[in-house]
Order: structure tokens, then C-alpha cells, then sequence
């Protein structure tokens, strides 16, 4: 078990080192959902009468979108190198690599989000910053990562991956989309919504049910 | 027995690679594998390090087999492994990719595993420097490192001699050649008829996706 846990901790630092020195995740999610927030700002009359859940909309479209883009980014370094076949060459289980990928996408994307809810802050002159909300994005990050990461490694070799991917992982997410939203509007209306238990039961079985079934076929889908 | 292929056949698509093939290779043997492009060579090392799985037929590494995932790690464990391609993160240096690989393979004192490696491939002047910033050749020698950092019961390599110059080819047949003496053995494909009798025990030929030997 210590050993599985160190190795895993080998494989997600690796990932988020490379990361460190490439920085090609960071750059596709802050740039493209700043780029949304921004342009909504932007092309509206007045930002301070936008619908709440329009705001929660826009944040958690532009997360999704780039997040998706960014995934293709996280994989296809690997393909390119054929470094995915060097783990799997390596004595290492299929779900500690899957576990691995999911762990350092889950930390790329909560660290991006935290600079796009202060660039909706500002733009938008509200706080997204409450534990409901950080939440919230604890677990949509994990079921977005695991999901994604599924997905990622199947579309990876593919010509019109981008698109294949959003495709694919973007209908998945709607359950989790339409969590994230509805606590988000809460928020920015200064309330909390009044399901927000049932909400984060529903998105914690999602997330559950999803990892479960994506690590066991994980393995499937890597062995060939 | 450290390897034995039995009755394998792969295709993909309509495209039919290997037939009937079987191999066998024991302790202190060296195999080379030549052929024509195309030929199936490189199928042939993806299935025996458990990176492709045959259509039919069974292959058995160190008496395991990769159908089994705890069977499967143990392989891995025990084999070195250099396709065609090296297979290394690029924006590491040489240093930080043979040390990632030594410790996702388990060794405890991987420093002075990988120096010592490192040292008889030539590479100590270049352990700083970053992967992608190597010429074609020192890469190879980079991957073949890699290869040998656990010591492998059985080294399966595609095409040792690519990018390499005849100084290092030269070390590199005598590594396989030790490697064999001490009753290890080698799978590798080439398509230098120099290189092969310099370092090999038995020859084949793929021809129509099965073994003729040489």
C-alpha cells in the first residue's frame, strides 16, 4: 500500500512538473476563460444586472470549454513522446496511472479557477468566493478531471480530437454543470440554495459512480 | 525459459502482420530479429514486451504471462524495454528522467545505478542537459539507459544501432554480449548484418509474418 501511495506521489509530482516547466495547461485554461469572462463583461451594458445564473453560466461554461481544450494539451505531450507507453511498459498498475493523470489535471484546474472567480470578481464586481462554492468546485473539479482524463486518453490519437473530446465529456458533465450552476447562482444572490445537501449528494454519487467505473476501464482501454 | 511466443498471429485491420510465428528464447541467448520494413518486426517486440496483445496464440515472458495484471507487473519488473522510439519526457534532463524511471521501477540506490550506467554509455557530460536539446544518437543512448537501469532478466530492444555512431555501436554489442554471458538474454531487431553477428547467438528472418532462421 506505502508503496503504491509513493509511487502515485512519483507519478502525479512527475505530471506537475512537467507542467512547471512547459506551462502549457495554466496558459489554456486562464487564458481562454478569461478571455470569455472578459468578452461577457465586455459586450454587456451593464455587468452588475446580469442574471445570476447567467454569471454562474458563464464561469462554469468558460471552465468546462477550456478545461476540455486543455485536456487535449495534457495528453497529447504524452502520445507526441510515447511517454503513456513508457508507463505502461513500467511495472506500474493501470489505475495508479489513471489515478496519477486524474490527481495532477484535478490541481491544474483548481489552481486555474481560483484566478478565473477573481477575474469574475472583479469584472463583475461580485464575490465568487464562499465555501459553498469552493465546494462546489472540489467536486466538479474531480468528476470534470476523472472524466476527462477517460476521455482524453481515448480521443488522444485521434485527428479532431478537440472537438471529439467536448463531445464527448460535455453531455457527461451536464449533471455536474447544472450543480455547479445552481449553487454558483445561489451565491452570487447572496443566498444559499435551498437543495445545495441534495445537490452535493447527487454530485458526490456522480462523482463516485464515475471513478469507480472509469478506473476499472481505464485499464481496458490502455492495454491496446 | 525467458521467452516463449507460441503460435502468434496479429493483424491490424485487413492487414495481416504475423502468422503462426514462434520463438523461443533462453538464458544466455541473444536473438536478432531482421526483415524488410514493414515486415513485422516491431509488432513482433510490442507483443513480447505486452504492449499489443496477439489475435491468437500465447506468449510467456519469464513463465508469466501479461494476461494476468500481477503477472503482468512482475514481467515488467524483470524486462528493459527500447521500442523505436525512446520514449522520454523531453523537457527533463537526462538526470531527471533516469532518475523518475529508477524509482517508478522500485530501485532503492538508483543513484549509483544510473551513474554507473550513465558512465559506460558516455553519457556523464550530458545528465543536465535536457532530452530534447540531445542529438538523435545520445537520445538512444538515453532510452537504452533506461532500458538497463533494473538490470533486466531479458532486454528487448528495436533497432539498437539507429542514430548511433560505430564507437557506440561497439559498446553497445559488448553490453548485449556481457549481458548474455552472464545469463541474461536479448530480443533485438536490425538491419546491420555487422552489428548482429557481433553481439547475437541466433538470427531470423520475418518473412511472411513467420520465423525463418539464419
Amino acid at each position: 500500500m506505502r508503496n503504491w501511495i509513493e509511487l502515485l506521489s512519483t507519478l502525479t509530482l512527475k505530471d506537475i512538473g512537467l507542467e512547471i516547466r512547459t506551462k502549457e495547461v495554466f496558459t489554456t485554461i486562464i487564458l481562454f476563460s478569461i478571455l470569455v469572462v472578459s468578452t461577457f463583461a465586455i459586450t454587456s451594458n451593464n455587468t452588475l444586472q446580469i442574471p445570476e445564473n447567467v454569471g454562474a453560466g458563464i464561469i462554469w461554461a468558460s471552465v468546462i470549454f477550456s478545461g476540455s481544450i486543455a485536456m487535449i494539451k495534457f495528453f497529447a505531450s504524452e502520445i507526441e513522446n510515447e511517454t503513456l507507453d513508457a508507463m505502461l511498459l513500467m511495472p506500474v498498475p493501470r489505475e495508479l496511472i489513471f489515478f496519477s493523470k486524474l490527481f495532477s489535471f484535478f490541481i491544474f484546474l483548481s489552481i486555474s479557477e481560483m484566478v478565473i472567480f477573481a477575474t469574475f470578481s472583479i469584472f463583475y464586481n461580485v464575490n465568487v468566493f464562499s465555501t459553498d462554492v469552493l465546494l462546489t468546485a472540489v467536486i466538479f473539479n474531480f468528476g470534470f478531471s476523472s472524466i476527462g482524463t477517460f476521455f482524453g486518453t481515448i480521443v488522444a490519437k485521434a485527428k479532431s480530437k478537440e472537438t471529439l473530446l467536448a463531445l464527448l465529456i460535455v453531455p457527461i458533465l451536464i449533471p455536474l454543470a447544472m450543480f455547479a450552476v445552481e449553487i454558483t447562482s445561489a451565491n452570487l444572490a447572496g443566498e444559499q440554495s435551498e437543495n445545495i445537501k441534495t445537490w452535493i449528494g447527487l454530485a458526490i454519487s456522480f462523482d463516485i459512480i464515475f471513478v469507480v467505473l472509469l478506473t476499472f476501464l481505464f485499464g481496458k482501454i490502455v492495454e491496446e | 525459459m525467458l521467452l516463449e511466443v507460441s503460435n502468434i498471429k496479429k493483424s491490424f485491420q485487413d492487414n495481416l502482420v504475423l502468422e503462426n510465428l514462434s520463438l523461443s528464447l533462453d538464458l544466455e541467448e541473444s536473438i536478432c530479429i531482421t526483415g524488410s520494413n514493414g515486415s513485422g518486426k516491431s509488432t513482433l517486440l510490442k507483443i513480447c514486451s505486452g504492449l499489443l496483445h496477439p489475435d491468437q496464440g500465447a506468449v510467456n515472458v519469464l513463465e508469466k504471462s501479461f494476461l494476468s495484471q500481477s503477472q503482468g507487473l512482475e514481467i515488467r519488473r524483470r524486462i528493459g524495454v527500447l521500442l523505436h522510439s525512446n520514449m522520454l519526457y523531453p523537457t527533463y534532463t537526462v538526470r531527471q528522467n533516469l532518475y523518475l524511471f529508477a524509482k517508478i521501477l522500485g530501485i532503492i540506490e538508483y543513484k549509483p545505478r544510473v551513474g554507473e550506467i550513465v558512465e559506460r554509455l558516455g553519457l556523464d557530460d550530458s545528465m543536465d542537459k535536457e532530452v530534447q536539446k540531445l542529438s538523435n544518437g545520445n537520445k538512444r543512448k538515453v532510452g537504452l539507459c533506461k532500458s538497463l537501469l533494473n538490470d533486466p532478466d531479458l532486454l528487448i530492444i528495436d533497432e539498437p544501432e539507429s542514430n548511433l555512431d560505430a564507437e557506440s555501436l561497439k559498446t553497445i554489442a559488448g553490453i548485449l554480449t556481457d549481458r548474455a554471458t552472464s545469463g541474461k538474454g536479448n530480443l533485438f531487431t536490425s538491419h546491420s548484418v555487422e552489428f548482429s553477428a557481433l553481439c547475437s547467438t541466433k538470427s531470423f528472418k520475418i518473412s511472411s509474418g513467420s520465423l525463418v532462421l539464419l
